[in-house]
């Protein structure tokens, strides 16, 4: 793990972790604790939170590995002419996996926290839903694996452009995910179905890295 | 003459997209500077790919330095590859790429690539500028920077001098004339060019390619010696043309470059003889070559 880390601290500039690692996510605890506490709702915040989760992966990956699978290769020439290039790719991508699932479970965790801290809002209590297990594990499940589904399909584009429409496209299976889960608070079904998903995406999106690394004219 | 080879294949084949490779046998001699000559699509990048170990999927036999070693990635530490266009990841920064080269090589040394990144004015000092913000003639420079901060016994150099101004050119001939002489017979540089009058000063040997096959290689003082320029009276252009290798008239008369073996065919014609430059021999051979296979393909 603590090759895992220095790699993905190589790869990555200053100005990606103070933004991506430390800025942004600060931010979206802070907003999405004020949204569950003024709403009440764990799905609206849910799907409040987990947009902004994909937001700030989706766009930072840009800035990570943006384009890495497009069909351009050569752009991987440098790691290619090296022994341990694609051990480097592997590590990166491995930490930033682990790295992606922490950073949510975290945010779900502190927004919970700093929202049960708060004194509690008059207008949301009409709304308030018992927020139990399943539910918290189907948004660490579907935000996970959008997240990563969405850095699969953006890492095929260079521009920022994509990277934002797939960010734009993501939101809509989200949004209909946190109504499953609405529909069926007490239910591990969505989220058993999503961590299936989530851990056949991280892999799937690995291989397809190392798969263009490795790839040739045919 | 006879030399060692850092690098020997035999039978190198690649074919794609129409494209076929096909090398007999390559000898890059040890201790010199190489130029791959040849004009474009004529498999300098593929070979020199395939050479790198970027490309795998290829058919035949290389062996690199003494130990004969087939294997490309036990040996890619020795190697150092600079490539065209895009060689890095658009985001990555100047000193990103210093930390990157430290985790893939164990022979990057980070002071002298700091160095060298000052000394080519890549970009100002503590400008974190990107590699897609930087022009392709910084690029290279930064490609070479990378490369030169590592202690690598060979390295591979696909079009270096394309990108550069003639100033560049200059200097980069003189670090390739540099690494040579420190390397004492041990270092060897194999380079691809179309700036054959730039990199000629530092061009022991040439290897000319065409249409994916060797179609002339030696040093370049032998193939200077093999091949004379010959120019004439245009009324001798009728007997002089069918003893040339290439051939070209105007109105001030002719001038051609002749196999020297073949010179004896030419006397009593009022010639005058030149040695040819590598430019005039590779032009030449490129030119025959190009006629031989399009009279093969009628």
């Amino acid at each position: 793990m603590k090759q895992n880390i220095k790699c993905y601290f190589a790869v990555t500039s200053r100005l990606y972790r103070i933004l991506i690692l430390l800025v942004f996510p600060a931010i979206t605890v802070a907003v999405n604790a004020l949204i569950k506490w003024i709403s009440g709702d764990h799905i609206f915040y849910g799907f409040s939170l987990t947009s902004s989760f994909l937001l700030i992966e989706i766009a930072g990956n840009y800035l990570l590995s943006g384009g890495i699978a497009s069909r351009q290769t050569e752009k991987l020439g440098y790691l290619k002419s090296s022994a341990r290039g694609e051990w480097l790719l592997k590590n990166v991508m491995c930490a930033d996996m682990v790295r992606r699932f922490l950073y949510f479970l975290l945010e779900l965790i502190c927004v919970s926290a700093i929202s049960e801290i708060l004194p509690q809002n008059g207008w949301a209590a009409d709304v308030r839903y018992n927020e139990g297990m399943p539910v918290f594990l189907g948004l660490l499940s579907v935000g996970y694996f959008y997240g990563t589904f969405g850095i699969m399909i953006v890492r095929f584009f260079d521009s920022f452009r994509a990277t934002l429409i797939v960010w734009y496209l993501s939101v809509i299976p989200v949004s209909i995910s946190c109504s499953a889960l609405n529909k069926f608070p007490s239910s591990y079904v969505v989220p058993a179905i999503y961590l299936l998903l989530s851990i056949l995406a991280s892999i799937f999106s690995i291989w397809l890295v190392i798969k263009r690394l490795r790839s040739e004219p045919q | 003459m006879e030399f060692e080879n850092v690098i020997y294949g035999t039978n190198i084949k690649k074919s794609f997209k129409g494209f076929d490779l096909d090398v007999e046998e390559l000898r890059i001699p040890k201790g010199f500077a190489t130029a791959l000559i040849g004009e474009n699509g004529a498999g300098k990048t593929t070979l020199l790919r395939i050479l790198a170990g970027i490309w795998l999927d290829y058919t035949g036999k290389i062996q690199y330095f003494d130990e004969k070693l087939e294997d490309v990635e036990s040996v890619k530490e020795r190697l150092g590859y600079t490539g065209p266009n895009s060689f890095f990841l658009p985001q990555w920064t100047i000193p990103q790429i210093e930390k990157i080269s430290g985790l893939l090589f164990d022979n990057f040394d980070s002071v002298k690539y700091r160095k060298l990144c000052q000394e080519l004015s890549i970009s100002a000092k503590g400008v974190k500028k990107k590699v897609n913000s930087l022009s392709d003639g910084n690029k290279m420079k930064l490609e070479l920077a990378a490369v030169f901060a590592r202690d690598v016994d060979c390295l591979l150099m696909d079009e270096p001098a394309s990108p550069l101004d003639p100033l560049m050119r200059d200097t980069l001939c003189g670090m390739i004339h540099e690494y040579i002489e420190k390397g004492n017979g041990e270092k060897s540089v194999f380079f691809s060019t179309h700036n054959i009058t730039d990199m000629e000063n530092v061009t022991d040997y040439a290897i000319i390619m065409d249409n994916g096959k060797i179609a002339e290689q030696g040093f370049v003082e032998d193939l200077k010696e093999k091949y004379i320029l010959v120019k004439g009276e245009t009324g001798d252009v009728s007997k002089a043309e069918k003893y040339l290798y290439s051939f070209s008239a105007g109105s001030y008369g002719f001038e051609g470059l002749c196999l020297a073996k073949d010179l004896d065919k030419l006397a009593g014609l009022d010639i005058s003889r030149e040695t040819p430059s590598l430019f005039q021999i590779s032009v030449a051979v490129m030119k025959a070559a190009g006629k031989l296979r399009n009279r093969e393909g009628d």
